[in-house]
């Protein structure tokens, strides 16, 4: 029977509402240590909650527009809070290789079920559903909690770009993570 | 301040001209071998309106994100290919960059490894950035021995991120910091 792509014990991933989301995601960027989008590439800011709806339909629209991105909210079952946000940032269609991006609440978040559920739901999307044959992610070496999740789901540190961010007063690394398909499919099995 | 940075021992590095690099680009692009080393992407073919457009359209950008230069032969004034700063990062102070020579003539004598050179130098020395970074396809060892000529070091490897030809290629990463790099 299938297993569902969208549905776990601790969280749900639906559509993102930019209309409807862009208070919670302001309210994120209040706090300094909140960890945006690495694929928004600007400097981290507060937003407003005009900037948050224009971020969020920014990256709906050209996901409608180019097809070769996919985002996910990631929600409590009862679908009351948003805890984050998940996607695929670039399908790399011809190579069947894709690039995932997420960015959760606050950094306690990363360390919660809802963090490696997301990263489990979003596995099982890439591979199952969209069929790819790997899977990349960047992470700055200061979110130790998110590299934790990575590790214990088998990802594998391919990468690691010295000194690529500035934030928090100093340079930091950006750790390149990858998962074969053919691995993901030796675990679940 | 005495030296003109722009300018190395075999070549120099010049402003893309819309009018007389479309075309140039166009005829580059349609050696398929060279064209596939760019990136990884499905090669496609541009006609020369298009280049053209694409040359203007980045030059008058009003964030400065990225730059491609020519590079000009210093004997024979000869345009041979291009490099490029792309996705600078000001608040990280780093840049990717690239680089294709679409003359084969002038591939694997030193051109490609001094057009770097020149290039980084300018993103240290002008725009004050701090680490440049680059992915080439494993298969490509001529670029990796320019580059690390350059001072580039080897960061890892993404395993299998190309399909081509029926097999499956490794990328490399690398990446270049200020100081690293002697001027």
């Amino acid at each position: 029977m299938d297993k569902p792509l969208f549905t776990a014990p601790h969280i749900c991933l639906t559509a993102i509402d930019a209309k409807d989301d862009a208070a919670a995601l302001a309210t994120w960027t209040q706090d300094s240590r909140y960890i945006p989008l690495a694929e928004i590439g600007k400097a981290p800011h507060p937003l407003s909650e005009l900037q948050a709806k224009e971020m969020l339909e920014g990256i709906l629209k050209e996901s409608d527009e180019k097809r070769n991105t996919f985002w996910f909210a990631i929600r409590t079952p009862d679908e009351k809070e948003m805890l984050g946000i998940i996607g695929l940032s670039w399908v790399d269609w011809a190579n069947s290789a894709v690039y995932m991006d997420l960015s959760m609440k606050d950094t306690a978040e990363y360390s919660q079920p809802s963090t490696r559920e997301a990263l489990e739901l979003i596995q099982r999307y890439v591979f199952h559903e969209i069929q790819m044959h790997r899977l990349s992610l960047n992470v700055p070496e200061y979110n130790e909690a998110l590299i934790e999740a990575l590790t214990v789901l088998g990802f594998e540190q391919e990468v690691r770009k010295r000194e690529t961010l500035y934030r928090f007063g100093r340079r930091w690394d950006s750790l390149h993570f990858g998962r074969m398909a053919r691995d993901w499919e030796k675990q679940i099995s | 301040m005495t030296t003109d940075i722009y300018r190395g021992e075999k070549l120099r590095l010049v402003a893309m001209n819309s009018e007389t690099d479309a075309p140039l680009m166009n005829k580059w692009r349609r050696d398929s071998e060279y064209a596939r080393l760019l990136d990884s992407d499905p090669v496609r073919l541009f006609n020369t309106a298009q280049n053209k457009e694409w040359i203007e359209k980045m030059q008058k950008a009003e964030a400065f994100e990225g730059i491609e230069l020519i590079m000009r032969t210093l004997d024979e004034d000869k345009p041979i290919g291009f490099v490029a700063l792309d996705g600078i990062s000001w608040h990280n102070g780093i840049s990717w960059v690239g680089i294709g020579i679409g003359e084969r003539d002038y591939w694997s004598k030193g051109y490609g490894t001094e057009a770097m050179h020149l290039i980084a130098r300018y993103a240290f020395e002008e725009l004050g950035l701090h680490r440049l970074s680059l992915n080439v396809f494993s298969y490509n060892t001529r670029a990796i021995r320019a580059y690390e000529k350059v001072g580039f070091k080897v960061e890892g490897t993404v395993r299998e991120a190309v399909h081509r030809d029926g097999k499956r290629w490794d990328v490399i990463f690398m990446g270049l910091l200020r100081e690293e790099f002697s001027m």
